[in-house]
């Protein structure tokens, strides 16, 4: 009884967090600038922080798997860029008389999915056959991902002609009844799914099991190493979808974008709850890490509050984030 | 009874190396079956051959009267061979559900299909129907961990259960409830291969032996036939005249004295007072507190109040670090080897010489020559077995690790030393030989404090004795004054009479 | 546990409210919610010219007190995908003008019409927007009038014959594209003068235009003559190669952009000379055009700050000083009070 209760202490965990700091957020305002107090809690910022939550949640799920398997993505930012770069360059070439059909769009999305998939199968690869630590095989793919990315766009922006999928990511949709932008309900949809994965399927079971003792996994007959390729692979594919949403933000394909952005991802998978040591995390977890993160931008912008302040305390929170998670192993231990 | 497996003359090379050099075994239905032999006699790779995680290089296995080769653990473990690891092969993170069912989840279109019934069967089984399949296994205790691997092997059918030391890191209550599951699983016909050091252990819970000596066997029959000592011997080789070997040593002026110490959760309270060349055991349950107590008189665990005189200097609370202790002479031989005693990964050499690097360094320059000098003085000295002093300590057996540790204690070169488990994990003939040290390091005119949860070799080895309850240690009485009554009476009460 | 999440809670509350004091911005002395408010949106925050701009900005909103005026960097310098969430924030939260100065063309077209139906005046300001329907006016240096200041500046150092290359900034920035064309096309008249075109572009730092110069001098350093690099970050970066290289001053450079390791280089004859804007005229423009526009007079789609060549010659005249070194710290710490 006790267990089940901290079990689904521990599952609120990240909730917790997330009104601490919009409680914090909003007594803030009430004593600054208590003007601001509707517009920050209005359906438009809403509407526009769940917009802005989109790229960095949607990289956060893949994210979350490599790490509760005990592994780590650096190349997610490097990746992010290739697949706006693959998706604007498909788009490009495909555009008759400078308009884009939607088989066209669909074509560019699953080449983009695939592209970042394959970024994917190279990471899981050279990790899971070669034994290399993942965070060196990562720091070379987000190199090689940036260079790729470089030559396929030629050094520059990829630029499309303006079509439908753009309005994937403005923070009002249209039609008007969908309330969220499609990019923020693709990420709602992408984390049931990520969670059901994670939580119901043998896959998703031996994700956990490999974080949390490889060397079990491998004695109770799993295959360690096709599902580390798997779990990389589902990653890129994650992160190809991201990259997608990335380019639907900006319109065009950003070689020499989205520069750190694995730092961001991390971040919120962390402040959500999940362990670098592997074996813990969840996907409701890394959405909300990431959603602390853009309403603490967003506030901070909001209240125009410097730079190097919003960089201390995100600093913070994320330490904060690590602190609490060992606080409550040594609770269990 | 017809027998259920049947080792015939086995034989396992690796290499030049010959492991395994025509062993036999025959073990039958209902039986617990101990496996006994000195640490490199050939039970570990026995015993991975049996589950399927190396394969024999000549010789047949019969399992159940018919041919049995498993070329995987995987199939070992389909076949009815369960092996539980001394290192316990859980995944922490994972529930009690997940953790036994995992690598053979029955599924339907990759969902996982839960089996509580089953899950929870195995643990009424255990007598731990009480947990709930839905627990994490990080937040078992050690104990209740070893019964979920167990559990692990009910579930999946086994007909032989493998146990490598299931005791070796288990408190007495601990290995009372496991000796309880032990016969549950005897009486439902299950045959037990029961690996261990602990003689007096395999005599309580075993009904046949079979010995192994140099990868053969020298030695099977029912354990009601022979003794202690006796087993020992076959063991050995030899006869084992004095398993505690007495070095004469005299006992001069008090060297070290600890005044009520306590430390954050443990000790609660504890004093006694060491003098040059005494040998003073502490005894007590896993959990009294006197690792902890040992950690905060060296500085590793903060001490919260009393004060510790280390010959004529005063240290108080808080201003206690393992530097300053080991400057002033005093030093510690942590009971966990794997991961705080030793660097696993690093040579013998620089084990060796780690802690007394400064004395042995020129302006922070390691001479690599001198370093092995040193290091082979000392495997010679303490007849290390080994291949080069260069070679890392995964190399070794538990008993030569722990010479190593020993080593570096003696070439640090302290006057008080504090040895945590000297024997944990050990096999019997470097035991004695580790009992041998102690003694001729007190005849050197060293103080040490030796802790265990094992009686009888605190009996053969020390001159004064100290029982620990609950993180308050008895007053320090001489050997000879502690009956096994007394012991235990202030060791579950923490009452003397 | 619920101790220990109040000590955070406390701690975090300090902080905020702490740091957030300090950071008080331009326009937070005003809490009156009538007051209007414009918000000014540079490309970085720790590069010197957006400093100067931010001082010009600073100057304007000293002498307009009835408006509230913040300054807002995007959270990730140079990054446009930051910069677009640090304008569709801005939006949400009631400005009454926002003026903005695009890290890429296009890829604030949408945002900036979006941001004009919700009601807000729209500026741009030092680089242009592909689309320019929903801006009120665009503000800045005429970029490629600058390149052609360049070019002629550049062939004068040669004498009118040798061989020159550009080490081109970032690509998808209008602004430098604009003065890297203007040289060009003025370079390519002088027919003693051959142009080599280098496939490596300089990137959005001193050390990544550095390195580049590095291995492009490594490769060139025998044929080329003269050099020109389109902004700050560029000429910096070129400058710090050539004196590792020993070719300060042998191949000629002009810069574009002032600083004042820019004059320093100019006085000791390492940079022949570089192209000052006004980046204070632009920040106090940016400003006071919005303010005309919010109380509703009419402004030109194009309103241009000006460029002046800067040489050895003429950096210490009275009229350059007053372009090149104004007191602009003495703005921002006045219009913070």
């Amino acid at each position: 009884m006790k267990e089940k209760l901290k079990s689904k202490l521990s599952l609120l965990l990240p909730f917790i967090g997330l009104l601490f700091v919009i409680a914090v957020i909003a007594v803030f305002i009430l004593l600054r600038s208590p003007d601001k107090f509707s517009i920050f809690f209005g359906s438009y910022n809403a509407q526009l922080i769940l917009k802005q939550t989109v790229i960095v949640g949607i990289g956060a799920l893949g994210m979350t798997l490599v790490i509760i398997s005990g592994g780590i993505d650096l190349s997610a930012g490097s990746v992010i860029a290739l697949g706006s770069v693959v998706f604007a360059t498909v788009l490009k070439s495909g555009a008759v008389d400078g308009a884009v059909s939607t088989g066209i769009i669909c074509l560019a999305f699953i080449a983009t999915v695939a592209a970042c998939s394959a970024v994917g199968g190279v990471n899981g690869v050279i990790t899971a056959k070669f034994g290399f630590m993942p965070f060196i095989v990562t720091l070379g793919t987000m190199q090689i991902a940036r260079g790729v990315a470089k030559w396929v766009g030629n050094n520059e922006r990829v630029r499309t002609p303006d079509n439908a999928f753009q309005s994937f990511m403005d923070p009002t949709p249209d039609p008007s009844w969908l309330i969220f932008s499609p990019g923020v309900w693709i990420m709602i949809i992408l984390t049931i799914i990520v969670a059901i994965v994670l939580k119901y399927t043998v896959f998703g079971r031996y994700v956990y099991a490999i974080g949390s003792n490889e060397d079990t996994a491998r004695l109770c007959g799993i295959n360690v190493e096709k599902y580390k390729i798997l779990i990389y692979v589902f990653c890129g594919a994650l992160i190809g979808v991201a990259a997608c949403m990335d380019y639907a933000n900006l319109g065009s394909g950003n070689p020499v974008g989205s520069i750190g952005l694995e730092l961001n991802i991390i971040a919120a998978v962390v402040i959500g709850g999940a362990s670098l040591n592997g074996g813990e995390g969840s996907a409701l977890g890394s959405i909300i890490g990431a959603l602390i993160m853009a309403i603490l931008v967003n506030a901070f912008t909001t209240l125009s509050i410097q730079q190097y302040v919003q960089e201390i305390i995100i600093g913070i929170i994320i330490i904060v984030a690590v602190g609490i998670d060992k606080l409550k192993h040594r609770k269990t231990a | 009874m017809a027998e259920i497996l049947h080792l015939q003359n086995i034989h396992k090379r690796f290499g030049p190396v010959h492991a395994l050099k025509g062993v036999e075994l025959i073990v039958y239905p209902g039986e617990v079956h101990a496996l006994i032999g000195e640490n490199g006699a050939g039970k570990s790779t026995m015993m991975k051959v049996l589950s399927g995680a190396h394969q024999a290089t000549e010789g047949d296995i019969l399992l159940e009267g018919k041919p049995y080769k498993p070329m995987t653990p995987n199939q070992g473990r389909n076949a009815g061979v369960a092996m539980i690891y001394q290192e316990l092969t859980l995944a922490p993170n994972l529930t009690i559900e997940e953790n036994i069912t995992l690598g053979v989840e029955k599924s339907k279109l990759g969902i996982v299909k839960h089996e509580k019934t089953k899950v929870k069967e195995a643990l009424d089984l255990l007598g731990k129907s009480h947990l709930s399949p839905d627990t994490k296994v990080m937040d078992l205790n050690i104990g209740t961990q070893q019964l979920i691997e167990i559990a692990r092997a009910i579930v999946a059918d086994a007909k032989i259960i493998i146990m490598d030391e299931p005791t070796s890191s288990l408190s007495r209550e601990d290995t009372e409830s496991l000796f309880k599951v032990i016969n549950k699983l005897r009486d439902r016909g299950i045959a037990i291969i029961y690996i261990s050091h602990f003689l007096e252990e395999v005599k309580e819970i075993s009904d046949r032996y079979t010995i192994l000596r140099d990868g053969m066997t020298c030695g099977t029959g029912m354990l009601k036939d022979v003794s202690v000592p006796q087993i020992a011997e076959m063991l050995v080789g030899r006869s084992l005249e004095n398993m505690y070997p007495h070095v004469p040593h005299e006992i001069g002026a008090k060297v070290l004295d600890v005044k009520k110490v306590r430390g954050i959760s443990l000790p609660k309270e504890a004093s006694f007072e060491l003098r040059q060349g005494e040998i003073f055991g502490i005894f007590g349950l896993v959990g009294a507190g006197r690792s902890e107590m040992l950690r905060c008189i060296f500085g590793l665990d903060q001490l919260v109040s009393g004060e510790v005189h280390i010959g004529n200097d005063k240290h108080h609370a808080g201003g206690i670090t393992p530097k300053k202790s080991l400057n002033a002479g005093l030093d510690l031989c942590s009971e966990d080897r794997k991961t705080e005693g030793l660097a696993q990964d690093m040579s013998i050499a620089v084990n060796t010489t780690l802690s007394a690097l400064s004395k042995e360094s020129n302006k922070g320059f390691i001479n690599l020559s001198d370093e092995k000098i040193i290091a082979d003085k000392w495997a010679e000295k303490l007849q290390t077995k080994c291949h080069s002093t260069l070679d890392p300590m995964t190399t070794l057996s538990g008993g030569n690790q722990q010479k190593v540790a020993i080593a570096r204690l003696m070439n640090h070169d302290s006057d008080i030393l504090f040895f945590d488990e000297p024997t944990r994990g050990i096999d019997v003939g470097s035991k004695a030989e580790i009992y041998k040290l102690i003694q001729e390091l007190a005849a050197q005119g060293k103080s040490i404090v030796m802790v265990s949860s094992y009686l009888p070799e605190l009996q053969g080895t020390c001159d004064t004795m100290a029982v620990m309850y609950r993180g308050v240690l008895s007053p320090k009485l001489d050997t000879s004054e502690w009956t096994k009554h007394k012991v235990m009476m202030y060791g579950t009460t923490g009452q003397l009479t | 546990m619920i101790k220990n999440l109040a000590i955070i809670a406390l701690a975090a509350l300090t902080t905020l409210t702490g740091c957030g004091d300090k950071s008080s911005q331009d326009g937070s002395k005003s809490k009156n919610s009538n007051v209007k408010k414009i918000a000014v949106v540079p490309k970085a925050y720790d590069v010197d010219f957006w400093k100067v701009v931010h001082g010009g900005a600073a100057k304007a909103a000293v002498e307009n007190k009835n408006y509230e005026v913040v300054w807002q960097p995007p959270s990730v310098n140079g990054d446009s995908s930051s910069q677009k969430s640090t304008l569709e924030t801005l939006t949400a939260s009631g400005y009454d003008a926002i003026a903005v100065a695009p890290i890429d063309a296009s890829e604030l077209v949408k945002t900036v019409a979006s941001a004009k139906k919700r009601g807000v005046k729209m500026l741009v300001w030092d680089s242009g927007l592909a689309k320019d329907d929903s801006i009120e006016t665009f503000i800045a240096t005429d970029n490629y009038q600058g390149g052609v200041l360049c070019g002629h500046a550049l062939a004068k150092a040669l004498g009118e014959k040798g061989t020159v290359i550009m080490l081109r900034y970032v690509e998808g920035s209008a602004s430098t594209t604009k003065r890297e064309q203007g040289f060009l096309d003025t370079i390519k008249k002088y027919e003693g003068i051959t142009y080599k075109e280098i496939n490596q572009r300089g990137g959005n730092d001193e050390a990544t235009a550095k390195t580049a110069s590095e291995t492009i001098l490594q490769s060139n350093k025998d044929s080329i003559d003269g050099i020109f690099c389109p902004n700050q970050t560029t000429t910096e970066g070129m400058l710090l190669a050539l004196k590792q290289l020993k070719l300060n001053g042998k191949i000629k450079l002009v810069g574009f952009d002032f600083n004042s390791a820019i004059a320093d280089a100019i006085k000791s004859g390492d940079l022949y000379g570089t192209a000052a804007q006004n980046p204070f005229r632009m920040g106090y423009l940016a400003v006071t055009k919005a303010i005309e526009t919010l109380e509703g007079k009419t402004i030109d789609k194009r309103v241009d700050t000006g460029v002046t060549i800067v040489t050895k010659e003429n950096i210490d005249s009275a009229e350059m000083k007053e372009i090149l070194f104004p007191n602009y710290e003495k703005w921002i710490s006045e219009s913070d009070k």
